[in-house]
């Protein structure tokens, strides 16, 4: 089911490794650990995320999306919000 | 007025400017006083922060004080390694209030890297942010002289010292030693730029006057303060005209770089070419009506993007050219807009003089090529360390190591480097320092890094390496070997094992076994 923490957990996860051509990734991880991450990548991964999700992120909120707990409380609003 | 500033040869210029402050620490008391109320700093994302001149002023004294209370003493070293926040702000401007020099360190880096960087400029006190202390973790222990501060946030830095006392800004010296700048080394081994209060301040003014700069004006920073650009353009140059700066964390600022601009109302930013170019790349258009112009520098920005970039936005580009050298700006296209001439890097700022130089030190003629040499007040003193360095400081100029040609109306053409360096998005990288890498594994036999053409970054890093005989190493073993090695950015997008090639089978070399670099990009041009 969309929400649920650990298919919310799988598909992020796959998003992740794609956009950041990385085999593993540790979803406690913030921007600072995982150098891929450059602002073209966060690009990515803000329409990766509004694609996958069916949301659209407000421009403040993905200016807050620093590490991938934080992407995932986002999602988790807007999808509670929906 | 200031006069008989003690300064070197290369800094001197034959008429003096008026700087009205001993250091950067006074341009912000005095600002405070001037204008309490203004708005200085807006700091959004998760912690939106915001400061008027006197809160941030206070911020800053209260840090000064306690830096002072934990022993560092006048021109005693901090590194001070962050992403742009405000953390970083308050300790680079309570540093430099009491003395101290601030080294910024590219949190990017890897933890070698950071290391050689604390150690080179005997940095006593390690200020960090708290996302980095994995990384950190790793240099710790083997860095004992040093004392290493986590910072979390800046309430935290608040909470440090309750004193209402203010600190005497006179202490400080124009010619103190202000920042040291790490830049790329033709080594392997990025080089200290030394830059003093006189720099930082003279290279502000000249960039806040070129574009009339008022109390009104509003920057938007978007590249790293660990970097001479951020630090002057967006940050020191509206300062000195008393405006505010909108800072941002550069990794989230592409996705959300209009709505900045339109959000914060900001008048005036700082990018590198690569950022016209993914701006121009993505979907988001252009809300607002106040962006005056856009200062762009650090790469060549090529005639098409600027064209492009003007048309569907709408906003000029003053392109410059400087180096961390000279602090950062040392010439601007003209402003405003209708007196730019497109395709040049400018006139030089009222605070240096440039000249096309040849082999002899001589003045070419107009039109013809040279080295773009630099004086004045926004001058290096020189590199940390080795005299031998200093070399590019010779003959009352900056030798630059970038040619190009001045027309008769004074205005200056970038045409290219006189070295191997490789300019990545902004990001100035010596093949050395990767090719230290390579050799450090054991199946190496030689290789060479060069700069290939990228559409986004104008260039990006390839490296042909020729692995030892019988060894099965793979273009895969490489890129894991270098991870963690060295920093993400500097790491090569192509590994070429040149074993596998028919028509290579050795690095062009010349007579003295020196890296023809030219050689092996005319190669890679025609051949790959």
């Amino acid at each position: 089911m969309v929400g649920s923490k650990t298919d919310l957990d799988v598909r992020l996860e796959k998003i992740l490794k794609e956009i950041f051509q990385v085999e593993k990734i540790d979803l406690n991880f913030s921007m600072d650990e995982i150098p891929e991450w450059d602002s073209f990548k966060h690009y990515e991964l803000i329409v990766a995320v509004e694609n996958e999700f069916k949301i659209k992120l407000k421009i403040a909120d993905t200016m807050a999306i620093t590490s991938i707990p934080i992407i995932k409380s986002k999602i988790l609003k807007y999808l509670n919000e929906k | 007025m200031k006069s008989n500033y003690l300064i070197q040869e290369h800094q001197k210029i034959s008429y003096q400017i008026k700087l009205d402050y001993n250091n950067v620490g006074d341009l912000l008391f005095k600002k405070a006083e001037e204008n309490p109320n203004k708005k200085f700093l807006i700091c959004p994302g998760e912690n939106h922060e915001e400061f008027t001149y006197l809160e941030f002023e206070t911020v800053v004294n209260k840090t000064s004080q306690f830096l002072i209370k934990s022993g560092l003493k006048k021109n005693d070293r901090i590194s001070l390694i962050f992403h742009n926040s405000s953390e970083f702000l308050v300790l680079y401007f309570a540093g430099l209030r009491c003395g101290l020099t601030i080294v910024p360190i590219n949190p990017e880096m890897s933890s070698r890297e950071i290391k050689y960087i604390i150690e080179d400029s005997n940095s006593k006190t390690i200020f960090y942010s708290n996302t980095l202390e994995s990384k950190i973790t790793k240099i710790k222990d083997s860095l004992s002289n040093a004392h290493f501060k986590k910072t979390k946030s800046i309430k935290v830095l608040i909470s440090l010292s309750d004193t209402r006392k203010k600190l005497d800004c006179n202490q400080v010296s124009l010619h103190d030693m202000a920042v040291i700048i790490y830049t790329s080394g033709t080594t392997g081994n990025p080089k200290g730029v030394i830059l003093s209060h006189l720099n930082l301040l003279s290279d502000a003014m000249g960039i806040s006057e070129w574009f009339q700069f008022t109390q009104d004006s509003r920057c938007l920073c978007i590249l790293p303060l660990f970097h001479n650009n951020g630090q002057i353009t967006t940050l020191l140059a509206p300062l000195y005209a008393g405006a505010s700066t909108v800072i941002i964390k550069g990794r989230i600022s592409l996705y959300a770089f209009w709505f900045l601009v339109n959000e914060y109302q900001a008048t005036w930013t700082s990018v590198m070419a690569s950022i016209l170019s993914i701006l121009l790349s993505l979907p988001n258009e252009r809300k607002d009506s106040s962006l005056t112009g856009i200062l762009c520098g650090g790469q060549i920005l090529t005639r098409s993007i600027q064209e492009q970039f003007e048309k569907r936005f709408k906003v000029p580009i003053f392109e410059g050219y400087g180096l961390t050298e000279t602090t950062s700006f040392s010439c601007i296209n003209n402003y405003p807009a209708e007196n730019r001439k497109i395709g040049s890097i400018g006139k030089p700022l009222q605070i240096n003089k440039m000249s096309i130089l040849n082999e002899n030190d001589q003045e070419v003629e107009e039109n013809m090529e040279g080295e773009i040499c630099i004086r004045g007040y926004n001058v290096a003193g020189g590199y940390l360390g080795d005299a031998k360095m200093n070399h590019a400081f010779r003959n009352g100029w900056f030798h630059s190591g970038d040619y190009g040609a001045k027309d008769k109306e004074g205005n200056f053409y970038f045409h290219g480097r006189q070295d191997s360096l490789i300019i990545k998005g902004g990001e100035n990288i010596y093949p050395a320092e990767l090719e230290n890498v390579f050799y450090k594994h054991p199946d190496v036999d030689e290789c060479a890094v060069i700069g290939i053409p990228d559409k986004l970054l104008g260039e990006d890093i390839c490296a042909f390496v020729k692995i030892k005989n019988g060894s099965q190493l793979t273009k895969n073993d490489l890129e894991k070997f270098c991870k963690n090695k060295i920093a993400y950015y500097k790491q090569a997008k192509k590994i070429i094992i040149i074993n596998n090639l028919m028509d290579l089978s050795e690095i062009p070399k010349g007579p003295t076994k020196k890296i023809l670099y030219r050689k092996l990009k005319e190669y890679y041009q025609n051949s790959l």
